[in-house]
C-alpha cells in the first residue's frame, strides 16, 4: 500500500520561550479525517503545538501545512483552521445565533447565513437556541455552541483546547463520546489537546504523547499501552509498577534496566516476588492489591476480589514485562 | 437581636446627620429658589439659556474629545510593547489625580497668549503681537480635551486588561480581520468601561469651573454664570442658576447610567488578558515609540511648563522667548513670607481635618450599613453618593444658603464668613470617594474575621482596631488620599466660600496671577502637585 502524503502536517516545529524552555522540534502527520489527541502533563508543550497549529503562536523554526500548502506564515483568519478554546470564548454581547455567524460574514446572502447557521446548530443538537444569550446556557450547551461556531465556517482541520475539561465530570463521558461521533459523521480531521489519558483514549484515532517539549512516541491506544516507547510513555498511559534492582532482574530484565509491569499482568501463584497484601481495594469486578514485597517495594496486582486478602503471604509472579534502560539520574 | 436593637437608633442618628449635612442644604436651596421672581428673571434672560446650553453641549464635546485622545492612547498602552512604554503609561495617567486648576494654568503659561508656544510663534514669525489668544469656547475645550482624555484612558486600559485573550484569537480563528475584531467584538465588550468614561468625563465637564473661568472670557457657562451672579449680588437667580444646573447634572446621570449596560459582559471572561505584541518590524516599532513618547510629552508639557515657570523669579522674564534667569527665589518666598505661608498651611490643615470628618463618617456608615444591616442603609448610601453626581459648584452655592442664616430651631447657624464653612464643604464633597472606598472594603472583609476575633475574647473596640481597621487599611488609604488631594487643590467651592483668614493655596495662586506673579502662582501649583502625588502615592501603597 502506497502511503498518501498526510493531510496535515506539522514539521521540525519549534518554539523557544527562553533559556530553559523550548517546544519541539516536533514532527507529526496527521491523515484526512483523523482525529489526533495531544496528550502530556502541563508544561509539556501540547497546548502550545496546538496555538501553533491554528497559527496563533509563531514557531521559530518548521512548518505547517495543511493538504500540501504551507501555512505556517499564513496569519489564523486566512487559515481555516476551526477552534473550540478551553473556556469556550463565547462573545458575550452576542447570541447563539450571532456567535455562530460570526466566522460566516461575507460568505454570502442573510439567508445563506441563516441556513448555515440553522445548520451547525442542528449538527450540535441546538436547534432552537438561535436567539439565546451565551451566559443563560449550562457548560455543556456553552460547549457545544463552541462547537457550532467553529465549524460553521466549514474549517479544514479543528483544533480543540481540553474541550472537555470545563464540563462536570459525569457530563465528560458522555459529552466526549457524542464528540466523537459528530466529528466522525462529518469527517473533518481534528486535533485536541488532553491531559487526560482515558480522554485521549477514547476520543482519538491516535495519540501524541508530549513531555517537556518533546515527542515521545504517537500511536494508537494499544501501541502506547502495549508497546510504550520510553518508560515515560509507560508509566504515563495506565497504571504501572515500576522495579529496579534485584525484583527486576527476578523478572528478568537485563543489568542496568528496570522492569514495567501492568497490575492486570501480575498475579499470585506458587512461585515469584515474595510479599504480604497490605491493602485491597474492591472495584468490583475485579480488586487492586497492594503488595509489600520482602525488598521493601510496593506492587499493584489487579486480580479477581477473592484471589487474597489483606495479610495474606503471597507470591507474585508477571504474565509480560516491559524492560527500559534505567534512566541516569 | 439586641445588637441590632443598639445599631439601629446609631443608625437613626448618622442618616439624620447625612440627611441635614448633605440633602437638608439642597432642599433650603429648592426652597430659596422658589421664592421671589427669580425664576421668572432666569426664564426670561436669554444669557442664562444660553449659559445652560453651553454647559451642556461643551460637556458632550469634551466627552467626544476626550474619547477621541483617551481611547487610542489606551490601546497604544495596553496592547503594544515599546521602549518606556511602562513609565510613560502611568505617567499619562497623572492628570487624572492633579488638581484642575493647577491643570489649568499650567495650560496657560504653555499655550496662552504669553505662554511659551505663542512666544515661541511669535519670535519664529517676527510678529509684534502674540499669534492668538487663549479665550472662548474653543479654549475650554482643549483643556477639557487636554485634562479628561484620562479618564477614558484609564477606563479603557483597565477594561483592556480584563479582555479575554481567547475571544480575540476566536475572532480571528473565524476569520475576522483587525479591525472587524475590533469593531465587533472589543468596543462591544470595551462597553461598560467606556460608558462609565463618559459618564465621569460628562460630570466632571459640567462641573468644571477653573477652565471657563481663566479661559471663558465672555464665554459663560452655568458654572461661571452662578459665580458672576453671586458676584454681582444677585443671590435669587445664583440659587436658581445652580438649580438648573443640579437638574442637567441629574439628567446627565440618569441618561448615561441607561447606557452603561449590563454587567454580564466582563462576567463570563475567565481567560487571561491577551499578551501584548511586541513589535517586530523596526519600522512599525520605531513608529509606535514615536507616537507614544510624542504623545506623553506633549500631554505632560503644561506640567513640565509649571515646574520651569515656578523656577523664573519675580520681574525678569518680559520679552524673550525663554526666561533668562531661573532660580528657586519663589519657592523661597513661599515658605519664608508669612502672607504665603499662611494659605499652604491653611490649605493643609483644611484637608487634612476634612479628610479626617469624611473618613469617620465613611467608617461608621461602613459599620452600620454593610456590618449591622440597618434599616435606613440604602438611605444612609444614597446620600453618601449625592456630592458626586452635583457639581462642586452647587454644594457650594447650597451650603451658602443654608448656613447664611441664623436659626437654631431650623438647625441653621451662620457659617458663612467663618472659617468652618471651606473645611465642612470640603468634607461633603470628600463623602463619595471616602463612602463608595471603605464601604467596598466592608463587603470584601470576611465577617468571619470578626466573629473569630470576638470568639477569641476580644470585645468590639479591639476587635474594629486589631482586626477591622487594619483590614481595611487599603480601602481606607484610597479614600482619605482621594478625598484629602481634593480638598487640597479645590477651587470651585473654595472661590465661593473662603474667607481671608483662610484662603487656600488655589486663591492665593488665582491672586497672584491677577497681579501678574506667574512665578509664584507656579510655585504654589507645584507645590499642589507635587503634594497631591505624593499622597496618593502614599494612598495606593497595598
Amino acid at each position: 500500500m502506497v502511503a498518501e502524503a498526510p493531510f496535515l502536517v506539522l514539521d521540525q516545529l519549534r518554539v523557544q520561550f527562553n533559556d530553559t524552555v523550548t517546544i519541539g522540534p516536533v514532527s507529526l502527520g496527521i491523515q484526512r479525517g483523523e482525529i489526533l489527541a495531544l496528550l502530556g502533563p502541563s508544561g509539556s508543550g501540547k497546548t502550545t503545538l496546538l496555538r501553533m497549529l491554528a497559527g496563533f503562536e509563531r514557531p521559530d523554526g518548521g512548518r505547517v501545512s495543511i493538504e500540501g500548502e504551507d501555512v505556517t506564515a499564513v496569519p489564523p483568519a486566512q487559515r481555516r483552521v476551526g477552534m473550540v478554546f478551553q473556556h469556550y470564548a463565547l462573545f458575550p454581547h452576542l447570541d447563539v445565533g450571532e456567535n455562530v455567524a460570526f466566522g460566516l460574514a461575507g460568505s454570502g446572502a442573510r439567508a445563506t447565513v441563516d441556513g448555515k447557521v440553522r445548520d451547525a446548530l442542528a449538527l450540535v443538537d441546538l436547534a432552537s437556541f438561535e436567539r439565546r444569550k451565551v451566559h443563560e446556557l449550562s457548560g455543556g450547551q456553552q460547549q457545544r455552541v463552541a462547537l457550532a461556531r467553529a465549524l460553521a465556517p466549514a474549517p479544514r482541520v479543528l483544533a480543540l483546547d481540553e474541550p472537555l475539561s470545563n464540563l462536570d465530570p459525569s457530563l465528560r463521558e458522555r459529552t466526549r463520546r457524542e464528540l466523537r461521533q459528530l466529528v466522525k459523521r462529518i469527517g473533518i480531521t481534528a486535533v485536541f489537546v488532553t491531559h487526560e489519558q482515558e480522554e485521549a483514549f477514547d476520543l482519538g484515532d491516535r495519540i501524541a504523547v508530549l513531555q517537556a517539549g518533546r515527542l515521545e512516541q504517537v500511536g494508537t491506544p494499544e501501541d502506547l499501552y502495549e508497546r510504550p516507547a520510553s518508560l515515560f510513555v509507560g508509566m504515563f498511559v495506565g497504571r504501572a509498577n515500576v522495579l529496579r534492582g534485584a525484583a527486576a532482574r527476578a523478572l528478568g530484565a537485563a543489568p542496568g534496566h528496570l522492569v514495567l509491569v501492568r497490575p492486570e499482568q501480575l498475579r499470585f501463584g506458587a512461585n515469584g516476588l515474595r510479599g504480604v497484601v497490605a491493602e485491597r481495594r474492591y472495584t468490583g469486578s475485579t480488586a487492586f492489591f497492594t503488595v509489600a514485597l520482602e525488598s521493601g517495594e510496593r506492587l499493584e496486582v489487579e486480580a479477581a476480589p477473592d484471589a487474597a486478602r489483606v495479610g495474606d503471604q503471597v507470591a507474585v509472579g508477571a504474565g509480560g514485562t516491559l524492560s527500559f534502560p534505567e534512566p541516569r539520574v | 437581636m439586641t445588637r441590632r436593637g443598639r445599631s439601629e437608633p446609631a443608625g437613626l442618628a448618622l442618616a439624620a446627620l447625612l440627611t441635614w449635612l448633605v440633602l437638608y442644604p439642597i432642599v433650603l436651596l429648592v426652597i430659596d429658589g422658589m421664592q421671589g421672581d427669580a425664576l421668572k428673571s432666569f426664564a426670561m434672560r436669554a444669557g442664562e439659556w444660553s449659559a445652560l446650553w453651553a454647559s451642556v453641549w461643551i460637556s458632550l464635546a469634551s466627552v467626544a474629545l476626550a474619547a477621541l485622545v483617551g481611547i487610542p492612547l489606551a490601546f497604544l498602552f495596553e496592547w503594544f510593547e515599546f521602549p518606556g512604554r511602562k513609565v510613560l503609561g502611568a505617567l499619562i495617567a497623572l492628570p487624572a489625580v492633579l488638581p484642575p486648576f493647577v491643570g489649568v494654568i499650567a495650560f496657560l503659561f504653555l499655550y496662552g497668549e504669553s505662554g511659551f508656544v505663542a512666544r515661541f510663534l511669535q519670535s519664529l514669525l517676527g510678529l509684534s503681537q502674540s499669534p492668538w489668544r487663549l479665550q472662548g469656547a474653543g479654549a475650554i475645550l482643549l483643556v477639557h480635551g487636554y485634562s479628561m482624555y484620562v479618564y477614558f484612558y484609564l477606563f479603557t486600559r483597565a477594561g483592556l486588561a480584563r479582555l479575554d485573550a481567547a475571544m480575540l484569537e476566536a475572532a480571528e480563528a473565524l476569520g475576522a480581520g483587525r479591525l472587524r475584531t475590533i469593531g465587533s467584538v472589543v468596543l462591544p465588550l470595551l462597553r461598560p468601561s467606556l460608558a462609565g468614561a463618559a459618564l465621569l468625563t460628562f460630570m466632571t465637564s459640567l462641573g468644571s469651573f477653573s477652565a471657563p473661568y481663566v479661559f471663558g472670557g465672555g464665554f459663560r457657562v452655568m458654572t461661571t454664570q452662578i459665580f458672576a451672579s453671586k458676584q454681582n449680588g444677585e443671590l435669587g437667580l445664583a440659587t436658581v442658576e445652580t438649580m438648573a444646573l443640579a437638574l442637567v447634572a441629574l439628567a446627565g446621570l440618569v441618561l448615561l447610567r441607561r447606557t452603561e449596560g449590563d454587567a454580564i459582559l466582563v462576567g463570563l471572561g475567565k481567560g487571561t488578558a491577551p499578551r501584548r505584541r511586541v513589535l517586530r518590524r523596526p519600522l512599525v516599532r520605531a513608529a509606535a515609540t514615536v507616537v507614544g513618547w510624542g504623545l506623553a510629552v506633549t500631554l505632560l508639557l503644561p506640567h513640565l511648563t509649571l515646574i520651569l515657570v515656578s523656577l523664573v523669579p519675580y520681574a525678569t522674564w518680559t520679552t524673550e522667548t525663554l526666561p533668562p534667569v531661573l532660580g528657586l527665589d519663589n519657592y523661597r518666598r513661599l515658605f519664608s513670607e508669612p502672607e504665603r505661608l499662611e494659605p499652604l498651611l491653611n490649605s493643609f490643615w483644611m484637608a487634612l481635618a476634612s479628610t479626617a470628618g469624611a473618613v469617620t463618617v465613611a467608617l461608621a456608615s461602613g459599620w452600620l450599613v454593610v456590618r449591622r444591616r440597618v434599616r435606613l442603609r440604602g438611605w444612609i448610601e444614597g446620600l453618601l453618593a449625592i456630592p458626586w453626581a452635583l457639581p462642586g459648584t452647587v454644594f457650594a452655592v447650597a451650603l451658602a444658603t443654608a448656613f447664611s442664616v441664623s436659626a437654631p430651631l431650623e438647625l441653621r447657624w451662620i457659617l458663612v464668613g467663618t472659617v468652618l464653612i471651606l473645611p465642612l464643604a470640603y468634607l461633603v464633597r470628600g463623602l463619595p470617594v471616602t463612602g463608595r472606598a471603605i464601604l467596598a472594603g466592608f463587603r470584601q472583609l470576611d465577617p468571619a474575621l470578626e466573629e473569630a476575633a470576638a470568639s477569641l475574647g476580644a470585645g468590639p473596640w479591639r476587635t474594629l482596631r486589631r482586626v477591622t481597621l487594619p483590614q481595611l487599611r487599603p480601602a481606607l488609604a484610597a479614600g482619605a488620599s482621594l478625598a484629602f488631594v481634593g480638598a487640597l487643590g479645590d477651587f470651585v467651592t473654595s472661590i465661593l466660600l473662603y474667607t481671608y483668614r483662610n484662603r487656600p493655596i488655589s486663591m492665593e495662586i488665582n491672586a497672584a496671577l491677577r497681579v501678574n506673579e506667574i512665578g509664584v502662582a507656579a510655585a504654589f501649583g507645584v507645590v499642589l502637585m507635587v503634594a497631591s502625588a505624593v499622597v496618593l502615592g502614599i494612598g495606593a501603597r497595598r
